[in-house]
């Protein structure tokens, strides 16, 4: 069998070694079906055990390995060799700061975005167990599981140039996942999410550029579901403008 | 290691390019259509003038109009003609990301929407420039 | 100020909208046709200040005028970010607001004294 070799050029980052980026390249024979991952993977095996990056599932689930590959935000378990040419740069995600190599940091993300919008059911009152689970018809779930597909890979905020200028962004994945639980029938916590949805530094700071959606390995849609809770959001401003006793 | 015992972190961002719009061709077309405010909004200050010289009374209204048909204001005007389609069009295509995506719990796709969205601008604009040159 | 952002985006999204479908006929004829004489009656002084007499056509004209305006400073006012210049994005959108209320206002002036 014909052995295509590819070269890969990794944008690397170590302090202990040095200061600043540089990058090496690697050669790497590719099998048909290979992914980014499984050539960065055959780095590290084979030819350099100093290559950081992270990975775990390798099915596209986890949302760990997310890069910049030839200078778009792509999922690598996922992205086929096949597809590219005999030359591709590895580069570590756009809008985060770097660790190490290809490792981003994503405490922003996950410990300050993400629970900000309050991303599960929210129930005025729980209601007994005996009474069983909250049902829910396939309309009613079609609503919003477009927008559940998230797997928190942050590749939208990759994308987004609104949170490279502006590090408070809610951002994409966020404000996407608080439209899938304030759509869903089985929750009641809307209106405390429109208020961080309408704060600062979130729904009116999107100015649409739509590339979160582009970049979603997932097939969610953040820019659209952002430009939904707009439109929702500019509604519950006017009404309680025009009747100012239906809010609580 | 530092003191604290943690591992010292070089903290980073990738560096960014100012003009990162130029980075792919979706940002490209992006800002293109952000920057058609800058002509309209050339238009609208042409409008306020229009107005100010109106109510200065005719000569001094007909001067402008007088002025404004040297080829030098036809082509500004021309500029903005084109700023204003490129907003039109992608104003339009946007559109059906705006509307409610149920009506009465039916999916409402987005193909009707551009449709209606396309015919009902060109229609306007049909009936606006034919009556403006058969008055 | 942040409690008006939903009126600027309500009144951006408006303007927007009216901009998309009235703009390109009225700038083809104000601009283009008008002084090239092929609709010289559409932009004559008689016709405009006729047109402009009713109070519901100003109240038309000052909705069209106001909200489109409104649309392009809010828009000029997110390019400062986007373009990197180096004034603060709370400034810049605070001044693509008002100006455009200025604006409005001197049409309103306007349209009362004629």
């Amino acid at each position: 069998m014909l052995e295509r070799r590819i070269k890969v050029n990794v944008e690397r980052q170590n302090f202990e070694l040095q200061e600043g980026i540089y990058t090496q390249s690697y050669e790497v024979p590719v099998m048909d079906g290979m992914m980014v991952l499984d050539a960065l993977n055959y780095i590290r095996d084979e030819i350099d055990s100093t290559l950081a990056f992270r990975w775990s599932c390798r099915m596209g689930i986890c949302g760990s390995c997310g890069m910049t590959v030839d200078e778009q935000p792509r999922l690598t378990c996922q992205d086929n060799l096949n597809e590219y040419s005999d030359e591709i740069s590895v580069a570590p995600l756009n809008n985060f700061p770097v660790i190490r190599d290809l490792v981003v940091d994503i405490d922003d993300f996950m410990q300050k975005k993400l629970p900000s919008v309050s991303p599960w059911l929210i129930r005025k009152e729980e209601a007994p167990l005996d009474e069983g689970e909250y049902l829910q018809s396939p309309a009613e779930m079609a609503k919003y599981a477009d927008n559940s597909a998230c797997i928190n890979c942050m590749l939208c905020y990759s994308a987004c140039p609104v949170y490279d200028m502006e590090p408070n962004f809610v951002g994409p994945a966020a404000m996407a996942l608080a439209q899938r639980y304030n759509l869903d029938s089985r929750d009641q916590g809307s209106g405390a999410r429109y208020s961080v949805l309408s704060g600062p530094d979130a729904l009116w700071d999107c100015t649409f550029v739509g590339e979160c959606s582009v970049a979603c390995p997932k097939g969610v849609n953040p820019a659209e579901a952002i430009q939904r809770a707009k439109v929702e959001a500019a509604q519950r401003w006017a009404k309680s403008i025009i009747m100012p006793w239906s809010q609580k | 290691m530092t003191p604290e015992g943690q591992t010292r972190r070089l903290i980073s961002k990738r560096p960014k390019p100012r003009s990162w719009w130029l980075l792919n061709k979706r940002y490209t077309i992006y800002m293109l259509r952000e920057l058609t405010a800058i002509p309209l909004l050339g238009f609208v200050l042409l409008c306020l003038y229009q107005l100010i010289k109106l109510s200065a009374g005719q000569s001094s209204y007909e001067s402008l109009l007088s002025a404004m048909s040297s080829p030098a204001w036809i082509l500004i005007n021309a500029f903005i003609l084109v700023a204003s389609i490129l907003h039109s069009v992608t104003w339009i295509l946007l559109m059906p990301k705006g509307l409610p995506e149920f009506i009465v719990g039916i999916r409402v796709p987005p193909a009707p929407v551009l449709f209606g969205g396309f015919a009902t601008w060109i229609a306007v604009s049909g009936i606006i420039v034919t009556i403006c040159i058969r008055l | 100020m942040h409690k008006l952002e939903p009126m600027w985006w309500g009144l951006f999204s408006v303007g927007g909208t009216i901009a998309a479908f009235l703009l390109p006929a009225m700038i083809l004829v104000v601009g283009i046709l008008g002084p090239m004489g092929i609709a010289s009656e559409a932009t004559s002084f008689v016709r405009i200040d006729s047109a402009l007499d009713g109070l519901i056509s100003k109240i038309g004209f000052v909705v069209v005028f106001s909200t489109i305006t409104m649309h392009c400073m809010h828009r000029i006012g997110a390019l400062v970010p986007d373009l990197k210049i180096p004034v603060s994005k709370k400034l810049a959108s605070a001044i693509g607001h008002l100006g455009a209320l200025i604006m409005t206002a001197a049409v309103l002036v306007l349209l009362l004294d004629s």
